[in-house]
């Protein structure tokens, strides 16, 4: 009878030491992957740009005299004011030159006439526009991001200077 | 003959043998996890992916940004606080190219965009101390690398 009972107590011991075992191991791991997910979050191997190299884009594009920029008689660039004869896919696709395959930047300008409301509009890149306007806002390699902007300018149409809005809209690949 | 059972145990050598061992076991679980975090540390604080892929988009921005200027510049890239002295530098064919000085390996490329027929050829290059740019009248952007003066 007396067997019996040392038994118990020593299988009631043996089981709280194996329980504080697995509690341990519990712990050790806890510790574990909590250091190596703090050490990852510490660690940045990227940098996000896609804002700032749009607004780049967008001012290379009305800024640039090899964009669309308006130049005067002297030839100084006149900055604000866009040149209706350079308003062409050709222009854009020349003065943001990518190379013959351009992954990597695709956007659509919209210049209303305030006067009228005529709407004039261009594609610069217009395969990548059309591959990567429907996967904006994707998350991950594959997707693409969208950034819109607009500025008031004036389009120098043959000589006549016309109050207009550009609206643009810049698709860069995510990367 | 009956056995004084301990649990799952026979004997309390037997115990003390297992806890003993567990101890041991949980000893050299640590010894390689801390072996394996600090040489994981010390591999990123070696790592130089970080200062390839800022400089890179950095100096491809920059470029962007000349090009996006109204007129004529000149402009030398900043070399404080980072520099570029461990890394070999190619600008040409739209992609600024940066590797570890001397090697390929693990190279970062970012890309800018240039005007059609005026392309940035600048080869590859070590021993960098800065790049100075220069936009001219015809709207041609040069990347003219500048080396450390190697002693005779």
């Amino acid at each position: 009878m007396r067997i019996i009972t040392q038994d118990k107590r020593a299988q009631y011991h043996s089981t709280i030491n194996q329980l504080h075992f697995v509690m341990r191991m519990l712990m050790l791991i806890f510790v574990a992957l909590s250091v190596v997910i703090i050490v990852r979050k510490f660690m940045i191997l990227s940098i996000d740009t896609g804002p700032l190299e749009s607004n780049i884009l967008i001012n290379r594009l009305i800024y640039s005299p090899d964009c669309l920029a308006d130049r005067d008689s002297l030839l100084r660039l006149r900055p604000g004011i866009i040149d209706l004869e350079r308003f062409t896919e050709g222009t854009l696709n020349k003065c943001l030159f990518y190379g013959d395959q351009n992954d990597f930047a695709a956007g659509n300008l919209t210049l209303l006439f305030l006067e009228t409301d005529q709407r004039h509009e261009l594609l610069y890149n217009r395969q990548g526009y059309l591959l990567l306007k429907p996967r904006a806002g994707a998350e991950g390699p594959g997707g693409a991001r969208s950034f819109s902007d607009w500025k008031y300018v004036l389009a120098n149409d043959k000589g006549t200077l016309r109050k207009a809005i550009l609206f643009i809209e810049v698709i860069l690949p995510n990367n | 003959m009956r056995f004084k059972k301990r649990g799952v145990f026979v004997s309390k050598r037997a115990e003390e043998t297992s806890e003993g061992l567990s101890t041991i076991g949980e000893m050299v679980f640590f010894a390689i996890f801390a072996f394996l975090i600090s040489s994981f540390a010390y591999g990123v604080y070696r790592d130089t992916t970080f200062q390839k892929n800022y400089f890179a988009r950095d100096i491809a921005m920059t470029i962007d940004v000349l090009y996006a200027s109204p007129n004529d510049i000149i402009y030398i890239y900043p070399t404080t606080p980072l520099n570029l002295t461990g890394f070999s530098l190619a600008i040409n064919q739209h992609n600024v190219r940066l590797a570890d000085k001397g090697t390929n390996a693990r190279e970062i490329i970012y890309w800018y965009a240039d005007i059609k027929d005026k392309l940035i050829e600048t080869p590859k290059l070590d021993n960098l101390t800065t790049v100075l740019f220069k936009k001219k009248e015809d709207g041609v952007v040069e990347a003219i690398p500048i080396k450390i003066r190697e002693e005779s």
